[in-house]
């Protein structure tokens, strides 16, 4: 179930003098079941880019093909686009603004019960959902305007989990949390990942790329301009103005340009730089 | 990106944009005032709304209105524009008896009164959306309110809230755009939850409605709340006396705008005297060309 992006053109307002071509010739493979970031500019198309994932937005040009869905300019049929949009579930940033209902069970079960199921299996998927962004069952009941920021972000994205999608977009998803909001927000991405699920993950944080994510893609003024490991676009960039490497891996470089041999690619976390200097120490002694 | 775009600011710089913003908003007004003169004599009534067509074009043009935003606004409007036809050619009106009578549709007589009267009313109608597009595409919002604060100034004098209505319509304005991407937003994101806004039954519409409202409210709400928060932070006194960052000005274009417009206005309303005073109307074509073309 990989996803497919051919020859992808995305213009707002065509034929109008404010038209603005947000997408220029973009084409990606991204595998199943892997965590790819897609990084960039605010402006560099990359809100663009992932509501073309789930047809939110229909191509200008060049096609979007996930599993045997295929999303072109030509082709609009509504029905199948309601199960693309239950195969791609799209988490926005600052999901908390889309609640709405009495309940954070009903608010949850809504995408549920929209994409066809029924009351109380609606019910059962929601409370599964809000279990595993770490909701406990004492706020079931009570209304979602009640909850801190953080909580009515869990909520928003237990939405969409409930609607049990194969890939998960987020946008920004620790955009504006602390830091433990962020941890376990990324923790609980990380366990969706493991459950199976492709990933797409729109962030501006180097640390959690370098932490969690197989591969990279950045968009720079509606293009491609990398595709590759997270180590990789840290070893090819300077500092970029979107693109800040992260303190990690920075240690790790100087490291290596003293002379210590670091395998870049097997750094995630502190650990793993930490795994490689003993080893190394064990070796030489 | 939205796709309301009706009268919208454009920031030239030309003759109408530099006006004093009092200035524009009284001479619309009246200019607006005269444009619903209707005359005794029909051909008078056609030749001066003729003449206010070609001036409120050579208006536009100095001002570089979009003439497709009037299209499309009349676009919008088509309903509108047929249900008015149908009420004056379908409703039976004494006053047209003894004119041309079009076509019969069994025994009821279509008169072509009618349909002048029709059209009448829809060119009215053009006319008067056109000077408010003038008017709003050449004047900022705030500078609009700034003007109405002026008119309403007096008022102060019996309490009436001028600084305060103003500063409300300001704001409502200024939130305009920010509440319609606010409004895509959500509309994108309920539709990734499965929500349909454009198909499905009554009741699936307005559930699908009620997930936009909501959500669209609460973020009002603390929007406001917010702001109101940041004012009261800054000091902001609704009473307290207060100078602009830009202090209008009438200065000589304005006076030659508001001589000109006037003068016309002027000679409209002479002629409008004259023609409800006089027992036939005043036929403004028969008085240049001694002939009478009248129907």
């Amino acid at each position: 179930m990989s996803i497919q992006v051919k020859n992808l053109f995305y213009t707002y307002l065509p034929k109008s003098p404010v038209q603005t071509e947000a997408l220029k010739d973009v084409s990606l493979t991204i595998e199943e079941h892997s965590f790819v970031a897609l990084l960039g500019q605010t402006g560099s198309g990359k809100s663009t880019l992932i509501q073309n994932l789930n047809a939110l937005l229909i191509p200008t040009q060049g096609e979007v093909i996930i599993d045997d869905f295929v999303v072109t300019n030509s082709k609009r049929k509504n029905k199948k686009i309601k199960q693309l949009r239950k195969k791609v579930g799209l988490v926005f940033q600052f999901p908390e603004y889309q609640l709405f209902e009495e309940t954070v069970e009903k608010d949850v079960a809504f995408g549920a019960k929209n994409f066809g199921a029924k009351n109380d299996d609606a019910l059962k998927k929601a409370h599964y959902a809000l279990k595993s962004v770490g909701i406990d069952e004492s706020y079931f009941k009570r209304s979602p305007f009640e909850l801190s920021g953080g909580e009515k972000r869990r909520v928003a994205i237990a939405g969409i989990l409930a609607i049990e999608p194969d890939i998960l977009v987020l946008d920004e998803p620790t955009a504006g949390l602390d830091p433990k909001g962020t941890n376990d927000i990324m923790r609980l991405v990380q366990q969706m990942h493991e459950d199976g699920k492709t990933i797409i993950l729109v962030t501006h944080d180097m640390n959690l790329v370098m932490k969690y994510c197989q591969k990279v893609y950045v968009l720079k003024e509606g293009m491609l301009a990398f595709e590759g490991t997270p180590s990789a676009l840290f070893q090819q960039i300077a500092d970029d103005v979107s693109i800040e490497i992260p303190p990690l891996y920075r240690l790790a470089k100087k490291l290596s340009d003293q002379g210590l041999p670091i395998c870049f690619e097997k750094i995630r976390k502190s650990e793993d730089l930490i795994k490689q200097i003993q080893d190394w120490r064990s070796n030489h002694e | 990106m939205n796709s309301i775009s009706f009268g919208r600011y454009t920031p030239y710089e030309t003759f109408t944009h530099k006006l004093d913003p009092r200035n524009k908003l009284f001479l619309s007004i009246a200019l607006m005032v005269i444009i619903f003169f209707q005359f005794k004599v029909m051909s008078t009534t056609l030749l001066l709304s003729g003449i206010y067509l070609i001036l409120l074009i050579v208006l536009m043009l100095v001002s570089r209105v979009n003439f497709l935003e009037l299209f499309r606004s009349l676009r919008g409007m088509w309903f509108l524009i047929i249900f008015i036809f149908a009420i004056y050619v379908f409703i039976p009106n004494n006053s047209y008896q003894g004119t041309q009578v079009a076509f019969y549709i069994n025994t009821y007589a279509v008169y072509w009164m009618a349909f002048y009267q029709a059209g009448y009313i829809i060119l009215r109608l053009v006319l008067m959306i056109a000077l408010m597009m003038v008017l709003t595409s050449t004047t900022k919002p705030m500078d609009l309110t700034y003007g109405l604060e002026w008119y309403m100034s007096p008022l102060k004098a019996i309490h009436f809230p001028a600084h305060e209505i103003a500063m409300t319509t300001s704001i409502a304005l200024r939130f305009i755009p920010t509440l319609l991407d606010e409004t895509t937003r959500i509309m994108k994101a309920q539709s990734s939850r499965g929500v349909d806004f454009n198909h499905g039954g009554l009741f699936k519409r307005f559930r699908a409605i009620i997930s936009l409202i909501i959500p669209l409210f609460v973020s009002a709400i603390e929007r406001s709340d917010e702001l109101a928060n940041a004012m009261i932070v800054r000091g902001y006194n609704p009473k307290a006396k207060r100078t602009h960052y830009e202090i209008l000005r009438f200065g000589t274009k304005d006076l030659l705008a508001f001589i000109i417009t006037i003068l016309f206005i002027g000679g409209i309303i002479t002629l409008f005297v004259i023609d409800q005073n006089s027992t036939n109307g005043f036929d403004i074509i028969q008085s240049i060309f001694h002939q009478n073309i009248g129907f």
